[in-house]
């Protein structure tokens, strides 16, 4: 079943905040992000691991949703260390294949920076269902209204595609289960890679049969494009207000203090 | 009441019409089984009643709202309720209130209302508890009563049952068969689509297709006990109905038309208790 940063109900501060002030709060902390230094990052680890312990959510969980993409982060952090020129820290091959200081700084750096911005990523859907998620998106977008886009069908697509993610799983899962049945082997790497080709197809028609009949289900329950109601409706109230602003200090503080970015 | 009138229909491409001149009425708490062979144009026929199709000549009336006008769509969609035979396929939200919360906020209702709706459709359907669950990890039974309370929550006047427990176990179809009767007992039409005999026997009433048109409209002795009709056109008739029916042709026996167990066993046990030691003793005493 979907798990990466699946939704963790709990009552806290953090889950209470308006999804408004968390989608602006993660898309600011996500610029902040790309700026900071080394220092920076530090601090900004301080500040979503506290966020986090806030909101009730473990570390191991946090850690937990993040682990299927760590083997990109130690391929992309192997390419920096390795073949990064600057002055050499170890030396693998004499003067030829070396370890540079600012391979490993460059490295770890873009490391910090990708697993920041998907741990904050993850504090958002941990701690926001996906109903108040839309609404949020909705809420946010509706000044595209003016240039004749539709919020509601913005926000209605990253609710579907979100839908969908379970379904992939499960259909990818039986269709697997399915190959398995009639000899295929999965065991190794290689065997999971050439089994893409055929799994791929028939999850490609499957989901395209899937939409198709969801559409005219939707449909049927008098689904139109353009406005509609929701079941979650935001609120702006006290605590909203003094964490949005909480938020932009810090986030203008971090941006004005020389030392925090990369020059 | 639901009105169609000359309806026909022919898909993009097709060498005949999929609906030929189709005429049929439902009225208002009445259950209606819609049976016939694959192909013989049962779902085209239904996915008029929601406006999913428009009809390309003839009518079709939901009280008095005609289908052609695409002004009337929103509303008959919301009188017309419609559940389909995979219920994966019908799931949009996340969660089961969310999913429920569809078809309100199609309307445009305010948050309120739209809670009133979920937890009122949950408790009709006996779902209640259920409102946090994530839909995938109900069974099919519920998954089936789950979109059977999404359309609740829209206050249908009808609903359209396109095979919707072909894919259910026994338990499950038990559910949604008594989640039916409730409904019809509240004032709901019920057009069930159905390749299952047992079902359709359940029916105030059954239609049969075949080819596009309607060969059989009546109650479900007159439709369901004709077993050769039924096995030319590939469907199954009811175990008890074929066993009678033999019986009946074997040894000219005259048992009337039953469509059920319960019907067979209350006849033969009222025989057995009138006919006296004879008819016991004509059994070999093996009864």
């Amino acid at each position: 079943m979907y798990k990466l940063g699946q939704y963790v109900p709990a009552s806290s501060l953090v889950h209470e905040c308006d999804p408004r002030i968390k989608i602006v709060a993660m898309v600011l902390l996500s610029l902040l992000i790309l700026r900071l230094n080394l220092l920076g990052i530090g601090l900004v680890y301080i500040l979503v691991l506290g966020l986090a312990l806030l909101a009730r959510i473990s570390w191991r969980d946090l850690w937990g949703a993040s682990r299927p993409v760590w083997p990109l982060f130690l391929a992309l952090f192997c390419i920096y260390l390795f073949f990064t020129p600057g002055a050499p820290l170890i030396h693998i091959i004499p003067d030829r294949f070396y370890i540079s200081q600012e391979g490993l700084a460059s490295g770890s750096l873009l490391v910090g920076r990708f697993w920041l911005l998907i741990l904050a990523a993850e504090m958002l859907t941990m701690t926001t269902s996906i109903a108040e998620l839309t609404v949020g998106l909705q809420k946010l977008l509706e000044p595209l209204q003016i240039i004749g886009i539709s919020s509601h069908n913005l926000a209605l697509m990253v609710s579907l595609a979100f839908r969908f993610l379970p379904a992939l799983q499960i259909e990818m899962n039986q269709m697997r289960d399915a190959q398995v049945a009639r000899g295929a082997n999965f065991d190794s790497m290689r065997a999971r890679l050439r089994a893409v080709k055929y799994i791929t197809m028939p999850l490609v028609f499957n989901i395209i049969r899937r939409s198709e009949e969801l559409v005219t289900a939707m449909e049927a329950r008098g689904y139109k494009p353009g406005i509609r109601s929701y079941l979650y409706e935001p609120a702006l109230d006290g605590k909203d207000c003094l964490a949005l602003v909480l938020i932009g200090l810090a986030v203008f503080a971090a941006w004005w203090e020389r030392t925090l970015i990369i020059q | 009441m639901i009105k169609i009138t000359n309806l026909c229909h022919l898909f993009k491409g097709a060498q005949d019409p999929t609906l030929k001149d189709i005429n049929l009425q439902v009225r208002e708490r009445e259950h209606l089984a819609l049976i016939g062979p694959n192909g013989s144009g049962k779902t085209t026929l239904v996915r008029h009643l929601n406006a999913l199709i428009t009809p390309q000549s003839g009518e079709v009336e939901i009280d008095g709202l005609s289908c052609r006008k695409a002004s009337h769509h929103a509303q008959i969609r919301r009188m017309v309720g419609m559940v389909f035979q995979n219920p994966d396929n019908q799931i949009v939200g996340m969660t089961v209130e969310e999913d429920i919360a569809f078809g309100p906020g199609n309307l445009n209702m305010k948050a309120d209302e739209i809670r009133q709706r979920v937890t009122d459709s949950l408790q009709m359907v006996g779902l209640a508890g259920f409102e946090k669950r994530s839909p995938f990890e109900l069974s099919g039974g519920e998954k089936q009563l789950l979109a059977l309370a999404g359309l609740l929550a829209l206050n249908p006047r009808y609903i359209v049952l396109d095979e919707t427990t072909s894919s259910l176990d026994p338990g499950a179809k038990g559910r949604v068969y008594d989640m039916v009767k409730t409904l019809q007992a509240q004032g709901i039409g019920i057009i069930q689509v159905t390749h299952n005999m047992e079902e359709a026997a359940r029916a105030d009433r059954v239609v049969l297709m075949k080819g596009g048109l309607i060969i059989a409209d009546g109650s479900p002795a007159e439709v369901l006990t004709d077993v050769d009709r039924l096995k030319k056109l590939g469907l199954a008739p009811p175990p008890i109905v074929e066993l009678i029916s033999r019986l009946n042709v074997m040894g000219k026996h005259g048992i009337p038309a039953v469509l059920s167990v319960d019907q067979a066993a209350d006849w033969l046990n009222r025989k057995l208790a009138g006919s006296g030691p004879d008819f016991n003793n004509g059994m070999n005493g093996r009864i």
